[in-house]
């Protein structure tokens, strides 16, 4: 089954309960397939609610039509149209940020490709608010906001994991930086852990100390690799996938290195995230791309406090993992042309 | 009526307000179609009686003199504006936006009902109405879903009766602009 299967794009006419249906099934789709669940929101409610005319009708935008699940399912998909050269807000206040919310970032993309003049139409009003605006029953805009905001769910958050590697040369100094790298290399350990772990930020800094008359020593924290945890969604293996990530510039958590990513191509600057294929795998034990020489090179990635660990793998950190599910959904049409030139 | 409400201060059960809505539609009053119509208006319910049928080949709503009224006239059986009988419009149908004229259409003197049909294609022009006479499992439509069918008028064993008395038609449970 798809959309075209229930008269999209085009629903003019169609009866009020099959385009609807779609809707409910695309949620569904969107609602398990990370877990790589059948929905149970299809089961529970099935067409025999949609009954044509003389009959019972789901009413538009209401919880038994999305099994109330409208507002929590787009939270969990990074915004792939996000424009990666504007600062990104934290959660919790402003906007733009990374996972798309219905009330902000989709309500944005809508009212953008609006040509009806109606406006942004709630997702979840039970009844016509406004009987100017909206057609006796079943407004075919509010139909068609809801496919394209179905359709901007595409990319979702998934586990990933982080090999980190930690060396240091301890309290010996040596002749040239590069020996106190090599020596802090031989005495490095790595160890993979799940993304959402304190320690597995994505954070990346060498620091060569120079100690005049005894000559120089070495400290460093890189990444080996970062991948999505297909051991968690192994049903996910082989779709595209990326890591979303920014790092500290101009926050409490800056550690004022020297920027320098070390290979690992994250961007420097206040609230921009950078998108990076996934797997990323260092050539070798990263290095400063500046080379070794005294000084502290690298970058911090931002941090949340408080109330904003929230999401299933995003705690502590500016680091998501998202794949693009779009090519596993039965109903997603590439809409992508059509909010991007209008945004 | 299962429906009970729910205790003061206990959480309302998951889904109480879904069987609520059906209870509710389910109390709308509705006609037969042949002796009582019923007609939902926006400021309420209009019940009224369906003539019987009368010899001299009209039956029930001979008296109706609105839009989409199906009799004879002008040496055959027509759908025709009963307020305009030399109107080339039989009647309209509004589709949302949409207000589709219905043309004054010769109907073939066969038994069974008389259905007038609005279609939407995805193609240019668009919107294209027809005329259905018989059993609606018949219909020729009845597999499309961007069809619809209006019951306007019977004709059985000689007799007209005149189901539409509504003046024009709105589309009502579709998806439109």
């Amino acid at each position: 089954m798809s959309w075209a299967d229930y008269g999209f794009p085009d629903t003019t006419m169609m009866p009020c309960y099959l385009p609807a249906k779609a809707l409910q099934l695309a949620y569904a789709e969107r609602e398990t397939i990370v877990a790589g669940q059948e929905s149970s929101i299809a089961e529970e409610y099935t067409p025999n609610l949609f009954v044509e005319e003389n009959g019972r009708h789901f009413t538009q935008g209401s919880d038994e039509m999305f099994g109330g699940h409208c507002w929590t399912i787009p939270g969990t998909y990074i915004n792939h149209l996000l424009d990666l050269d504007i600062p990104v807000s934290p959660f919790g206040s402003g906007r733009p940020q990374i996972f798309w919310r219905e009330d902000y970032e989709i309500r944005d993309v809508i009212e953008a490709a609006d040509t009806t003049g109606l406006g942004y139409l709630d997702p979840h009003m039970l009844f016509s608010q406004n009987p100017l605006t909206m057609m006796p029953e079943w407004s075919k805009t509010w139909l068609e906001q809801r496919y394209l905001a179905m359709n901007l769910l595409k990319v979702a958050e998934v586990p990933f994991t982080v090999t980190r590697r930690h060396g240091n040369s301890g309290s010996t100094f040596f002749a040239t930086p590069q020996l106190a790298h090599d020596h802090a290399v031989a005495n490095s350990a790595a160890e993979e852990l799940p993304g959402d772990w304190p320690l597995s930020n994505l954070s990346m800094e060498t620091t060569i100390y120079e100690r005049a008359g005894l000559g120089y020593s070495c400290d460093f924290r890189v990444i080996d690799r970062v991948a999505v945890d297909y051991s968690k969604v192994p049903h996910l293996a082989g779709l595209p996938a990326y890591i979303y990530v920014g790092t500290a510039a101009g926050t409490i958590w800056d550690d004022g290195h020297t920027f320098d990513n070390h290979g690992f191509p994250i961007r420097d600057g206040e609230g921009i995230v950078t998108k990076i294929p996934l797997p990323w795998e260092s050539e070798g034990i990263a290095q400063p791309a500046g080379g070794l020489t005294a000084g502290s090179f690298g970058y911090t990635i931002r941090q949340y406090t408080g109330a904003q660990y929230t999401g299933a793998y995003r705690k502590f950190f500016w680091q998501y993992a998202g794949v693009d599910v779009s090519s596993r959904f039965q109903f997603y049409d590439d809409v992508d042309a059509i909010a991007a030139g209008a945004a | 009526m299962t429906l009970q409400r729910p205790q003061s201060g206990a959480p309302i059960p998951r889904g109480w307000f879904g069987r609520l809505y059906d209870e509710i539609v389910a109390c709308r009053v509705r006609g037969d179609g042949r002796t009582i119509a019923a007609v939902r208006t926006p400021s309420g319910t209009v019940l009224s009686a369906i003539r019987t049928s009368v010899a001299g080949g009209q039956g029930a709503g001979d008296d109706y003199k609105g839009q989409f009224k199906v009799g004879m006239t002008g040496g055959g059986l027509y759908i025709y504006d009963g307020a305009n009988e030399t109107s080339d419009t039989a009647g309209v149908i509004f589709a949302g936006n949409r207000a589709q004229e219905f043309p004054r259409t010769l109907l073939e003197t066969t038994e069974g009902d008389i259905y007038v049909i609005l279609e939407y294609r995805a193609t240019s022009p668009f919107w294209f109405t027809d005329v259905h006479q018989g059993g609606i499992a018949d219909s020729p439509y009845l597999s499309n879903p961007r069809a619809a069918h209006f019951l306007i008028a019977s004709y059985i064993g000689g007799l007209i009766t005149q189901q539409h008395t509504t003046g024009a038609i709105y589309v009502t449970g579709r998806w439109l602009s």
